[in-house]
């Protein structure tokens, strides 16, 4: 009984890290990012994104262009072919999807700590 | 990419046999330079590279594939080796499984989106279950070169 928890419950402030925030539904939150890496999305910070979202109850998805890969799949994220300067979807559905998806911007705004 | 473009054929090991994930780089490196890709000097060099690398977190991505990799100055265009490891190589793999399917990739520091096109293309494949269990069957460097095709022009 998931749905009935009120600690599941997704918050309705406004998203507090950025000026893009944008929950888009109740469950659903989404974010822009800009790949700030000189050698582009590797797989550093492709395993720490899925490590990240691994344990998140819902859905997680990264969009490039017209390109959707699922963020808990390393094999998918690897496929995102995102240079420096890429400008990248984060979009989380489920319970507490902002928290997530504030978490996956604070990864990329300090580089995931490889740079 | 296609895979075709960057494995070197040559240096494919359809019978890895190493113990360790030092070992398993260190025979796959060796198989690339024997292969005449970069000079015998730069070797050692390479796979210590290849480890450090290792440090930040394992290439063992899961699924019983790993892809170890660097940046090096030896080499002037993305080159990659296969090896298959009928036995399963001990990789600290995301998932803790042992790895019977390693891409290694060497590529120029100063070109980092041939990389990430490698590690794409590379990916794009190993998503799919029947490249994996072909690429796990074949006995010969011809018979893994004929399925990178097969899987370049998208046969499989």
């Amino acid at each position: 009984m998931k749905s009935s928890n009120p600690s599941k419950q997704p918050t309705h402030e406004p998203m507090s890290v950025g000026s893009s925030a944008e929950m888009t539904s109740e469950m659903t939150s989404q974010r822009e990012v800009i790949v700030n890496l000189e050698s582009g999305l590797h797989m550093v910070p492709c395993s720490r994104i899925a490590e990240h979202v691994r344990d998140f109850e819902g859905s997680v998805c990264i969009m490039v262009e017209d390109r959707t890969v699922d963020a808990k799949s390393i094999f998918d994220l690897l496929t995102l072919r995102a240079p420096m300067g890429t400008v990248l979807t984060i979009e989380a559905n489920g319970p507490n999807s902002a928290d997530l998806v504030n978490g996956l911007v604070i990864l990329f705004e300090r580089n995931f700590e490889t740079e | 990419m296609k895979l075709a473009e960057f494995v070197i054929e040559d240096a494919i090991i359809t019978d890895l046999t190493a113990n360790s994930k030092e070992n398993a780089i260190r025979e796959m490196v060796k198989s690339l330079c024997e292969a005449g890709r970069f000079a015998t000097e730069n070797e050692e060099n390479i796979v210590a590279a290849i480890m450090k690398r290792e440090e930040l977190g394992s290439t063992g991505i899961g699924r019983g594939i790993a892809v170890p990799h660097t940046k090096h100055p030896s080499v002037d265009s993305l080159v990659a080796t296969i090896a298959i490891a009928r036995e399963g190589v001990e990789f600290q793999s995301l998932d803790g499984e042992d790895v019977h399917i390693l891409f290694l990739l060497i590529s120029p520091p100063d070109r980092p989106g041939d990389h990430l096109r490698g590690l794409e293309g590379i990916s794009r494949h190993l998503k799919n279950d029947d490249f994996c269990n072909f690429l796990r069957q074949s006995k010969t460097a011809a018979d893994v070169m004929e399925l990178l095709r097969e899987a370049d022009e998208d046969r499989l």
